[in-house]
């Protein structure tokens, strides 16, 4: 018996591969942006770990100093004086190479001297002893590098390799190459360049400072002795802590990513939900002759779950295949995203670990059995006869329509609350979760509405293969309804995901509109498109001071502040009146804020202030050379710049607090009459040798809004994937239901509808379809967007955006769905003509 | 002549090149956990012919000598060291040994001499510390490298100043007649004060010494043979206060060892007759002492007497096999100077005193027990053995 049951549902996929095959899709496309999601974010910050760890080697204790580095003077008093020899000074910097592709190497100039102490790994047994090694100490610009990475630029010992640093042209002297022994330490020197710590210097151009101390401190007394001899401004961390809170400042952005992976994973669930449904409802008649024969419901249940288990592995290790693939592409939109916004990382090749896998895997299996549940009791509780046809199935799907709808309506409501109340982001998204379920349990009922008020103006006005069409997809909701939700949400979020994307341009260009008031701004290039953190050499400010047609130059300094959490960004700034209408207050009165700002206070962002639950009156500690300083905060300003968070403060104390003179940034004001093209040219003219960023306000503005589009670049991307698997999901159902119906449309064919009218009749089904899951999605998305705008947005990023209703987005969405739907009626309509009417007759 | 030249080109100029320029690469630190042995086997073979001295003069006449200014360095030469080595005992009379060693050496002048960077040079600084307690048979060795930039190592004349990092020997006024070490490393810590008690001695042709037949081959080299020696030495928890006597040599050059040479064996003797005695032996590959082999006696009078090759015997007594480097040594020495009718017996204070560093050495304190026309005199000092460890 058992045997023969097996093989008759076994026979039912193997008869219909391409509807297996569709269910797997789905199932694997889900998977595999989970995985290519998760893959890419630890790929990411792993590449980011690793060249942490080479920087720190076996250091216990890192001292870092303020924003220009360490005097190195200090280091020499830490050796003479405090006798401190486990110690290993260290300057980081960053060379990109001229050839293609180019690549960014990481500059560490080292104490050749003090490393074995530090980072032994990258010490070369067997690396033959050469004089041009000992070039190394007494040749300018001259670097080793690893096997790997020199064999990546294709260099060898002796070669000159030609790299760009802070934008100048530079060259590199190859005087050795390491390859060191175990692989763990290989991956060490990847893209790093060994220097001395003189060549560091002279390369980065800064003279008299270094990054920071390593130390191996072994006992709390040693601790404590270095402690005590440090002076204010130089502070000591642990490696551990320092990774840590640069890691950290990525958060945010990996849990949003996470979440809009798992979007995908929950359409890829509809679509496995859609197909085990409709294989559920094509054999009922089977299921009830099996039924009769004496199978029990528990048999039943099991068959279906074993064949629902197989599509789910099946689905599963495809996506993980594809997942892999997709965490190469999408590692680069991710790394960029890093650099844009965070920290610099160099990671070109993906690494691929179990757990990302695992994960993928156990939610692919969870979600197929989720999926799974309702059709497998469905298929249990087929009554063991044969006459109950699709047509009482139909009826019965009637019947639950409304309690569906009312459930749905209920999960809307809870996952709203959940959203707004929720203490984390986790709770906001779950609560996004079951908002857009619920809307998809309610779609069928709105289908059912729409479709009946639409029926009698369809028949009269279109005649009645409409009527027909109208019709036919109520009397097909058990399969058009799953497929019409799925659509619909991937609609949703493509409309949620163009209005937030919309409403965050909108929020940045009017800020930068407000904010960016100088003609023409210069700054030195460094390696985060929204960071200016390099200074400018000496002179600058003062040379464009005194060329004709400069009405002011304002100074900036940005540096970025270590703080007990992650690090933030710190303006130091010039404010004369002039300057007060470019502030936009969250929080704050502007006649308090000024005269504080300028007797002792600061100013914060709006997303630090959000972050750290601070407010106007609160105060804030600046560790500063000079040592910690709790400063009261004046106020708190919208800025969409970066979600790290800003702490601004005037120039001039700045200069006091942080011992420090230099200037990152210049806003020039031209005088009326001078053009700011003209006078880019001028400064440019100027400074011929100096790699200086001349930019006029107008692309300033273009290249931070192409910034911000870059970031959106990934989300862009998901949200394709998504509606891509919502398609495959709505052909799936198209093709499955139409082809089902062959008969019926032989018969009609046989009554005398030509092919044309045949396909009217499909194509008017499936827009039908595609119109009303666009409709429903315009409710729907736009609270997902009010959602991701107002609660995830805030709690994530901290950012308050101003809501933009375009409508180009809804018309675009629904004309995505219709087209979507169309399509996928085209195969069906098309196989379905081509058949005699005869030939469909004898089907079955 | 060249008592340590190639002393300095094994450890000083080899051990720099081998530590500091190959990025540290097999460990020049003073933990003796790495393969430093294979690895100074190599470098000795490999780097000796290697040697640019480009950029630097050489030892090439007679110079006068002029204190405390030659106490200071001389970077037209390649290879320099201050050398300090003494016999000191506590109130218990318990013995004690210590060696504190600065190399410096000169890189290769052929790069870019000015820089945007302090950090710039072509000095490298290397040092070694150890002390040796006979009474408890303890020897502790350390070594350090340092680039002679920004202070973190240097020399100076005047005041007389020598440092890496906080290893320091100095003077605390402007004649340079006393000098002071303090150095502390590990569980060791040396802190003593050295008085010269006697004249500066010029070795070889009034401190030229030399070490082939080709004009340049040589080095100017002179010691101050015996200084009061009082302060604390430590090693472990305690501190114990010591008197004795030290022996400095200075020696600056500017070449290489032989290609014949092997190694060498340096003795550094105080007799309680008030007499200091310097001989070194170089070593042939072929097992044969080289003839610019030599030393000088510096009587209780005053009288310098200058001994070549020929007016030496050496007798090694016994081998002493090392249980880090599987190296063997001589146990014991047995010298005769004919001039002077003096027989020697050189024993050390204690059999393992081989420096665990970069390119190992042995070099310790010794007893000495003389017979000059059979009046017995006693004495101790320093002996130098180098070379046996390299030798494949």
């Amino acid at each position: 018996m058992i045997p023969v049951v097996w093989k008759s549902t076994l026979r039912w996929p193997l008869r219909r591969p391409w509807q297996a095959m569709l269910a797997i899709i789905g199932v694997a496309m889900g998977v595999a942006v989970v995985i290519a999601i998760d893959i890419a974010n630890e790929s990411a910050r792993r590449a980011f770990l690793t060249s942490t760890q080479s920087i720190t080697g076996k250091a216990t204790q890192q001292l870092i100093g303020g924003p220009p580095g360490i005097p190195e003077e200090f280091f020499v008093r830490l050796r003479t004086q405090a006798g401190v020899r486990t110690s290993a000074p260290l300057i980081e910097g960053y060379a990109v190479t001229t050839q293609r592709p180019t690549r960014t190497l990481t500059i560490l100039g080292i104490d050749p001297f003090s490393e074995v102490m530090f980072r032994p790994e990258m010490s070369a047994a067997g690396t033959p002893l050469t004089n041009g090694m000992a070039s190394l100490l007494t040749m300018r610009d001259s670097v080793i590098l690893g096997a790997k990475t020199a064999a990546a630029l294709g260099v060898t010992p002796g070669d000159t390799l030609a790299v760009r640093i802070a934008g100048r042209p530079s060259q590199m002297h190859v005087v050795a190459v390491l390859t060191p022994d175990k692989t763990a330490s290989a991956a060490l020197l990847d893209d790093v360049v060994l220097t001395d710590i003189a060549s560091a210097q002279e390369m980065l151009q800064r003279p008299g400072f270094i990054d920071h101390i390593d130390l191996l401190l072994a006992t709390d007394a040693e601790r404590a002795r270095v402690q005590a001899f440090l002076p204010a401004g130089i502070r000591m961390t642990t490696p551990t802590q320092r990774a840590q809170s640069t890691t950290e400042m990525t958060a945010s952005f990996e849990i949003n990513l996470n979440a809009l992976s798992l979007l995908a994973m929950v359409v890829g669930m509809f679509l496995i939900y859609n197909t085990m449904t409709f294989s559920v409802v094509q054999r009922r008649q089977l299921l009830g002759t099996l039924r009769c024969l004496g199978v029990s419901q528990r048999e039943v249940a099991g068959l279906m779950l074993v064949e629902g288990s197989v599509i789910g592995i099946i689905g599963t290790l495809v996506g993980i295949g594809l997942g892999i693939g997709l965490a190469q592409l999408l590692l680069g939109l991710v790394a960029r995203t890093i650099n844009d916004i965070y920290f610099v990382v160099t990671v070109t090749q993906i690494q691929v670990s179990w757990v990302p896998i695992l994960k993928g895997q156990v939610l692919g299996l969870v979600a197929s059995f989720v999926a799974l549940a309702i059709p497998t009791i469905e298929a249990a509780r087929t009554p063991p006869r044969t006459v109950l046809r699709r047509s009482s199935y139909e009826e019965q799907m009637m019947r639950i329509v409304p309690i569906l709808a009312l459930l749905g309506l209920t999960g809307m409501v809870v996952g709203g609350v959940v959203m707004w109340q929720g203490p984390s982001i986790w709770f906001s998204y779950a609560g996004l979760l079951f908002l857009t379920i619920g809307a998809a349990m309610v779609t069928p009922w709105t289908t059912v509405v729409l479709m009946q008020a639409l029926r009698p103006i369809a028949v009269r006005f279109f005649g009645l293969i409409a009527g027909m069409a109208v019709r036919d997809v109520i009397t097909s909701l058990s399969r058009t309804g799953v497929a019409i939700a799925a659509l619909m949400i991937a609609v949703a979020v493509t409309i949620a995901v163009g209005l937030m994307v919309a409403s965050f341009r909108v929020t940045v260009v009017d800020w930068l509109t407000t904010t960016i008031r100088a003609d023409v701004f210069v700054s030195a290039p460094s390696m985060n498109a929204n960071r200016l953190d390099t200074p400018l050499p000496s002179g600058v400010a003062e040379r464009i001071a005194l060329l004709p047609g400069v009405a002011r130059v304002r100074r900036y300094r940005s540096t970025m502040l270590p703080t007990e959490r992650t690090p933030v960004l710190q303006i130091a700034l010039e404010v004369t009146p002039a300057d007060y209408e470019t502030f936009l207050w969250a929080e704050g009165d502007p006649a308090v804020i000024w005269p504080a700002f300028a007797r002792d206070a600061i100013i914060i962002s709006e997303p630090l202030a959000l972050k750290r639950n601070l407010h106007v009156g609160d105060t804030f500690v600046l560790q500063t050379t000079t040592g910690d300083r709790r400063v009261p905060i004046a106020g708190i300003f919208y800025d969409y710049g970066t979600e790290l968070g800003v702490v601004m403060l005037p120039l001039e104390r700045y200069a006091s607090w942080y011992a420090d003179d230099a200037v990152t940034s210049l806003g020039i004001f031209v005088r009326p009459g001078v053009d700011p093209e003209q006078f880019v040219t001028a400064v440019r003219d100027v400074f011929p040798d100096m790699a200086l960023m001349v930019r006029s306000n107008a692309s300033l503005r273009a290249t931070s809004v192409e910034v911000l589009d870059r970031t959106f670049a990934i989300t862009n991307v998901l949200q394709l994937l998504a509606t891509i698997v919502a398609f495959v999901g709505i052909l799936a159902a198209l093709t499955a239901m139409q082809l089902e119906r062959m008969r019926e449309f032989g018969m009609l064919r046989a009554l005398g509808l030509d092919p044309r009218q045949l396909w009217q009749l499909i194509l008017t089904e499936t827009s039908l379809m595609g119109a009303v899951a666009g409709l429903v999605a315009v409710p729907v998305g736009t609270a997902m967007a009010l959602a991701l705008i107002y609660v995830i947005n805030r709690i994530s990023f901290g950012w308050t955006l101003q809501f933009a209703l375009q409508p180009h987005i809804y018309v675009q969405a629904g004309i995505t769905a219709i087209v979507a739907a169309v399509l996928a009626g085209i195969y069906p309509a098309w196989r379905i003509a081509r058949v005699s009417p005869a030939v469909a007759l004898r089907e079955e | 002549m060249h008592t340590r030249h190639p002393h300095t080109t094994l450890v000083g100029f080899l051990g720099i090149l081998w530590c500091s320029v190959a990025v540290a690469l097999t460990g020049c630190s003073s933990a003796p956990a790495v393969d430093v042995a294979t690895g100074a086997r190599v470098s000795v073979a490999a780097g000796m012919a290697r040697v640019d001295t480009t950029g630097y003069l050489r030892a090439e006449e007679v110079r006068p000598f002029v204190f405390p200014r030659d106490h200071g360095p001389h970077p037209d030469y390649a290879v320099e060291w201050w050398y300090y080595t003494g016999n000191l005992a506590d109130a218990s009379r318990n013995e004690y040994g210590y060696q504190f060693t600065v190399f410096r050496t000169g890189l290769p002048r052929s790069g870019v001499p000015h820089s945007g960077s302090k950090w710039r040079t072509d000095a490298v600084y290397m040092a070694h510390l150890a002390v040796t307690d006979v009474s408890k048979q303890r020897f502790v060795a350390h070594e350090r490298f340092d680039r002679g930039a920004l202070g973190l190592a240097g020399a100076q004349a005047e005041p007389f100043r020598v440092w890496l990092d906080d290893w320091v020997v100095a003077s605390p006024d402007a004649t340079g007649s006393q000098m002071h070490i303090t150095a502390k490393e590990g569980d060791i810590t040396l802190d003593i004060t050295l008085d010269a008690t006697g004249p500066v001695v010029l070795q070889g042709d009034r401190g030229l010494s030399q070490k082939s037949a080709q004009p340049g081959n040589a080095s100017y080299y002179y010691s101050i043979p015996r200084m009061a020696t009082t302060g604390t030495i430590r090693l472990g928890d305690t501190a114990v206060a010591v008197t004795g006597t030290s022996w400095m040599d200075r020696e600056w050059s500017t070449s290489a060892l032989g290609p014949d040479q092997v190694g060498w064996d340096w003795f550094a003797l105080h007799l309680n007759d008030g007499s200091d005695i310097m001989l070194y032996r170089l070593r042939n590959r072929d097992g044969m002492v080289d003839a610019y082999s030599g030393g000088t006696v510096r009587a209780s009078t005053g009288i310098v007497t200058r001994l070549h090759a020929n007016d030496i015997s050496w007798t090694p007594q016994g081998t002493w096999l090392s249980p880090h480097t599987q190296a063997r040594y001589p146990a014991a020495w047995q010298i005769t100077i004919k001039p002077l009718s003096l027989t020697l017996t050189v024993t050390p204070s204690i059999a393992d005193q081989e420096l665990p560093v970069t390119v190992r050495y042995w070099e310790g304190a010794v007893r000495v027990s003389a017979l000059q026309n059979e009046r017995p005199i006693d004495g101790n000092g320093y002996l130098e053995m180098t070379g046996y460890a390299d030798v494949p």
